[in-house]
């Protein structure tokens, strides 16, 4: 389990919150990352959520620098490292871990400004992923305003390595039953997600890398 | 030996009237329409045979494309596994309360467990499990009373041996239908043998082409087959029609002749067609019975075909009468071919005719071979004569036993031996125009309570008359070309619209399908093999005690 | 009260219309100094001229050249690009402000440092310092112009720090934003003294350490060098000195017509009372420099001190990076360093209002109370106005 907060919560509703982080900071969690926002010790809630989307606020200065033909090595890391733009990310929220457990639903209420915000290690992925029978599945094929196939394969690209090497190496073949049964009234939908995902190995039981 | 039966998919709805829709949870190649299957639900087992198999989709278009094509291959096959779909049409025939195994309580005790299948009138819930029949589920279903079990073949897909109960298949007339080379005289063959080696009835045979008695040679193998009278002896008498004649150079157990007095106007009259006979014939007819009673046919057939003033001239005979000349000269003519058969004499020594009556009535079967007279006035003719004479006899047998029964002592109070007449061609007899006149189509309607029923055995069933085939409790039938006769086939049976297509998509060999009252459901069955092992098994069966033919039995389902 | 856009429509028409007369007569009377200034251009004994004269003026700003050459343009466009160290330095304030809950000053300043060429990213250093109370001179000093001057001298504070510092063998040149010379109003008190001496000691220490200063005076609206021509012409009387212009001309116009891109004036000195005070060696020179292009000419004025003015290659240095620091943002030609350095220097309104509740948290929990804006605020708070009240 990691222990550095790399972001915290800029807003929040149910469904989701919007967090900041800085640039700078050395484990930010890519795209389709599973995270992690204690609310609470006593008694236990923390939420659990995808980043599913990732943007960096842009200002005209550097819309200007980034027109210059040759940025020099020393004006593109000033504007990574010292400048203080910081990278929002939004978090979808697929469930929760209470005394009770891991649960797939949505959080019984949103986490609070400036909680702070922790990615997931690979045995966390493995545990939240394959419990409760993908039922946090429907907040991904769900969500609003999201390229849904992309924030799919980018979790699952992450999920299937992790529980792979946590010894569940089927967990790939059943989310794609599970998905097809989902949404197989939509078939373009699903065809789309089915393209998004074809990259990825799902026969390969071996561990990953 | 049982091992857990496979599931092969769920009930996803259906009615009692359109039978019960299914999901197939495994490949579609491995059901076969016709396929014994078993719905389980709370103990009741719901028997039923797959009628259709249909290809579904989730979306058409999942159906349309080669997901392969673009998708990898592991992903492509999940897709297709829960977007493509086959669906079995099942038809429900029997439940059966199985029972729990477990200790009942009250309650349960109190509810009535049927050890027996019924006739289903119930349905199973949605996502019921479906899977194929076990050798148990056959068992349960096919269950006959060991004396009258006969393995007749077994199912399709697993090879579970399917038993014929020849009680009830006796107990009314039945057909065996198929077309020419379906198999259908070895299937014959093999149920004539389980009959007569059952010993509980007698039959009679009429054996138009010679090759029941003394075996034939197999156009599969090229092997000679062995005939009912090699493998059962003095318990089949043979006989051959006319004086002195053989069969494939064997003697008879005896020559069939018929004296000129046991022909009637009316086996005449049913000769109308054969003998090219006019409108006027049975005026003449009648007249000639009435001047001549018994003999008339002796009579007529010595008159001088010419001379008027000639008193044995038949127009002398006309005239006195008053029948018209032209007619019964004309008769008389048209009759030459009667007058010539050598099978119709004036006076025997021994009449065949009750021989062969009391060999039945003794449960020795008869097999009538027809030899050298093959045409169709000899088949109408012998067997009218013969049924008609045995109709008689065992309508008083009947009556007698009837009026006696109470009455043990009485030497009349002997239940009559039930008798099975075997038909080939049967058409011949039993056809629209025909079947009135002859003895074959009040067998089959009225005579089951006068122990006689008939087998009949044809390749056209839809030139059968409706009104005979409708009387036939047992049909076993092997592929057949034309819709009518399947449609003749299936008629009076509920479900027929299901087991139509199954009916035609019959293997052309080895593969008939079993229905009405000699079978519990519906079935289609690979038939067995008429071979040594088949003659081996059921002589074998025959020679056991009991204890030594329950174990048989138990290798008998092994070896099918 | 709304804007009343009925009398302003007929006034901007009215102003619309006076300003196009002007520009005709701006255009003129630039044509009439720049023909006067190709005339006199080289002429013997132009600097002794213009040195008497000036001399005979009190409390004169204007340029004076250092040679009778007056059109020469440099470009150092054939000269290689070396890696120095930049510093900028930028402040922000605070100002009190007696309608708030508490009334406090504030000072920030910040230096960027870039070492051009390394690929290491920048560094940026800030320094913050909260003010009770806001000293003033007298009675006539505003409360904005003491801490204007404060802020000044804690910008260069730093600067001079943190470019002494370096100890790099690289050239360091250390710019601000605005003009290098002390621009206020002078008293006679010990303390604008010390102030002002402390602002001459950061040069000095600077000039020790071969340093190279500029002061960046973007769109400047300076006419030094008009007023020399004045000078020149004659046209300037001690009375009209420090009166204003009937015209809007300035220097950098005159400029545009002469200076083609890339290219920087000769190097005029300073004469200015406040430069006077300087010691000799950190007196003020600057030049013009054209920053923009053919079509869109962008002339910003640099001011450096006497050791810069008087070293070739420390001007070409100078030119070099402005200009290369200039096109790092193309589209607005500014000192790449001087803008992030004020990005790091301002105070956000965000970051005053959160410094104004560490404050009065602060001060509730040393049993403070009855904190409160004043109603004058709080109407305007409740109205939803938006004052800025940041400078930087």
């Amino acid at each position: 389990m990691n222990s550095q907060a790399f972001g915290r919560i800029l807003s929040a509703d149910i469904h989701e919150c919007f967090a900041a982080c800085r640039i700078s900071e050395p484990d930010l969690p890519p795209f389709g990352s599973l995270v992690r926002i204690p609310i609470r010790e006593t008694p236990r809630l923390e939420v659990y959520g995808l980043v599913s989307d990732i943007r960096i606020e842009e200002d005209g200065f550097l819309r200007q620098i980034a027109s210059n033909e040759n940025v020099s090595e020393e004006v593109m890391q000033d504007a990574r490292v010292n400048r203080n733009v910081p990278i929002v990310m939004r978090i979808l929220f697929t469930g929760s871990i209470s005394d009770d457990g891991i649960s797939h639903m949505v959080p019984p209420h949103p986490p609070l400004t400036l909680n702070a915000i922790y990615r997931c290690g690979e045995e966390e992925i493995a545990t939240f992923s394959s419990c409760g029978g993908y039922g946090y599945l429907r907040h991904i094929l769900d969500a609003r305003d999201i390229s849904i196939p992309e924030l799919l394969a980018a979790h699952v690209a992450q999920a299937l390595i992790a529980n792979k090497n946590c010894g569940n190496p089927e967990w790939g073949k059943n989310l794609l039953a599970e998905l097809i049964q989902q949404k197989r009234a939509q078939k373009d939908e699903l065809l789309r997600m089915l393209n998004a995902l074809k990259s990825l190995d799902f026969e390969s039981t071996a561990e990953a890398k | 030996m049982n091992t857990t039966p496979e599931t092969i998919g769920y009930v996803i709805g259906g009615s009692l009237k359109e039978g019960l829709f299914a999901r197939l949870t495994v490949p579609s190649d491995q059901v076969q329409e016709g396929a014994f299957v078993v719905v389980e639900h709370n103990n009741v087992n719901y028997y039923g045979l797959v009628v259709d198999i249909r290809l579904t989709a989730s979306d058409p278009q999942f159906a349309q494309e080669m997901n392969e094509n673009r998708l990898p291959q592991a992903m492509a096959g999940i897709l297709n596994q829960h977007t493509l779909f086959t669906e079995l049409e099942i038809m429900p025939v029997l439940m059966q309360n199985i029972g729990s195994g477990e200790t009942l309580t009250d309650e349960q005790e109190s509810k009535p467990v049927n050890t027996h299948p019924l006739p289903v009138k119930m349905l199973p819930p949605h996502h019921s499990f479906v899977r194929q029949a076990t050798s148990f589920d056959v068992k349960e279903v096919f269950n006959t009373r060991e004396e009258d079990a006969f393995v007749i073949g077994s199912t399709r897909e697993q090879g579970h041996p399917i038993h014929l109960d020849l009680a009830k298949l006796t107990k009314r007339s039945s057909g065996i239908f198929g077309a020419t080379g379906t198999g259908k005289s070895y299937l014959t063959r093999m149920i004539l043998a389980g009959i007569i080696n059952n010993n509980k009835s007698a039959v009679l045979l009429f054996d138009m082409h010679d090759e029941y008695a003394f075996g034939d040679t197999s156009s599969d193998t090229g092997k000679s087959v062995p005939g009912l009278k090699n493998k059962f002896g003095q318990r089949v008498k043979v006989c051959a029609l006319g004086s002195s004649t053989t069969i494939q150079g064997n003697q008879p157990d005896f020559n069939l002749v018929f004296e000129y007095s046991d022909i009637t106007t009316a086996d005449i009259e049913m000769l109308m067609r054969e003998l090219n006979l006019r409108e006027t014939t049975p005026t003449t007819l009648a007249a000639l019975e009435n001047s001549f009673k018994q003999n008339w046919f002796e009579t007529f057939k010595n008159m001088n075909e010419f001379g008027d003033d000639d008193e044995r001239s038949v127009a002398y005979w006309a005239k006195n009468t008053g029948v018209n000349q032209m007619a019964a000269e004309g008769l008389h003519q048209k009759l030459k071919k009667l007058f010539q058969k050598d099978y119709l004499v004036s006076r025997t020594a021994k009449n065949p005719v009750n021989e062969i009556i009391d060999a039945l009535k003794n449960k020795r079967s008869v097999i009538l071979s027809f030899a050298k007279y093959e045409t169709d006035l000899d088949y109408l003719m012998v067997t009218n004569l013969l049924t008609r004479k045995i109709r008689q006899e065992w309508e008083q047998m009947t009556t007698n036993y009837n009026r006696n029964k109470s009455n043990p002592g009485s030497k009349d109070a002997v239940e009559p031996v039930p008798l099975v007449i075997a038909l080939e061609e049967a058409h011949k007899l039993l056809n629209r125009e025909m079947a009135d006149q002859t003895a074959f189509s009040i067998i089959a309607r009225e005579m089951r309570k006068y122990y006689v029923t008939l087998l009949i055995i044809d390749q056209r069933p839809s030139k059968i008359y409706d009104e005979v085939m409708s009387q036939l409790g047992t049909r076993i039938c092997g592929w057949l070309g034309d819709e009518n006769d399947i449609s003749a086939v299936l008629s009076g049976l509920s479900g027929r619209d299901s087991l139509r297509g199954m009916l035609a998509r019959l293997q052309p060999t080895e593969e008939v399908l079993m229905v009405g009252f000699g079978v519990p459901m519906p079935i289609p069955i690979r038939s067995r093999r008429y071979d040594e092992k088949f003659w081996k098994e059921l002589l074998k069966q025959n020679s056991l005690t009991e204890v030594e033919k329950r174990k048989s039995n138990d290798i008998l389902f092994r070896l099918d | 009260m709304p804007v009343n856009y009925e009398q302003l429509t007929r006034q901007i028409s009215t102003i619309g219309a006076s300003l196009a007369q002007q520009r005709s007569r701006v255009s003129a009377e630039i044509s009439a100094y720049f023909d006067f200034l190709r005339e006199n251009d080289g002429q013997p004994g132009l600097l002794q001229t213009l040195q008497r004269k000036i001399s005979q003026l009190k409390n004169i700003r204007c340029a004076l050249p250092r040679d009778e050459k007056l059109l020469e343009t440099f470009s150092v466009a054939d000269e290689p690009l070396t890696p120095v160290e930049i510093l900028a330095a930028d402040g922000s304030q605070i100002t009190p402000n007696r309608h708030h809950e508490l009334s406090y000053g504030l000072l920030n300043s910040a230096v960027f440092r870039m070492s051009t060429g390394s690929g290491i990213a920048p560094t940026i250093v800030t320094e913050t310092l909260l003010l009770e109370k806001v000293t003033r001179e007298d009675l006539d000093q505003s409360v904005e112009d003491a801490i204007a001057m404060q802020r000044d001298l804690a910008e260069r504070t730093l600067l001079a720090r943190e470019a002494a510092a370096l100890n790099s063998q690289l050239p360091v040149i250390a710019l601000t934003d605005g003009p290098l010379e002390p621009f206020y109003q002078r008293r006679n008190s010990p303390s604008f003294t010390r102030q002002l001496q402390g602002i001459h000691d950061h040069f000095s220490h600077m000039a020790e350490l071969g340093i190279i200063p500029a002061g960046y005076i973007d769109r400047p609206h300076s006419d030094l060098l008009l007023r020399m021509l004045d000078i020149l012409r004659g046209d300037l009387s001690a009375e009209s000195i420090g009166k204003p212009r009937d015209l809007p001309v300035f220097d950098a116009a005159l400029f545009e017509k002469l200076l083609p891109p890339d290219h920087r004036s000769v190097v005029f000195r300073l004469i200015s009372p406040s430069v006077l005070d300087m010691p000799e060696a950190i007196r003020l020179s600057f030049f013009y420099l054209n920053v923009g292009t053919a079509s869109q000419p962008g002339i910003v004025r640099v001011e450096i001190p006497e050791y810069v003015a008087a070293s070739r290659s420390s001007l070409n240095l100078l030119q070099a990076n402005l200009l290369a620091q200039c096109r790092i943002l193309p589209s607005d030609p500014y000192p790449y360093a001087l803008h992030r350095a004020h990005e790091a220097a301002v105070v956000t309104s965000e970051e005053r209002d959160r410094i104004t509740q560490l404050l009065i948290n602060d001060h509730l929990t040393h049993g403070g109370s009855n904190l409160s804006k004043s109603n004058k605020q709080t109407a305007k708070d409740r109205a939803n106005t938006r004052y800025n009240h940041l400078n930087s």
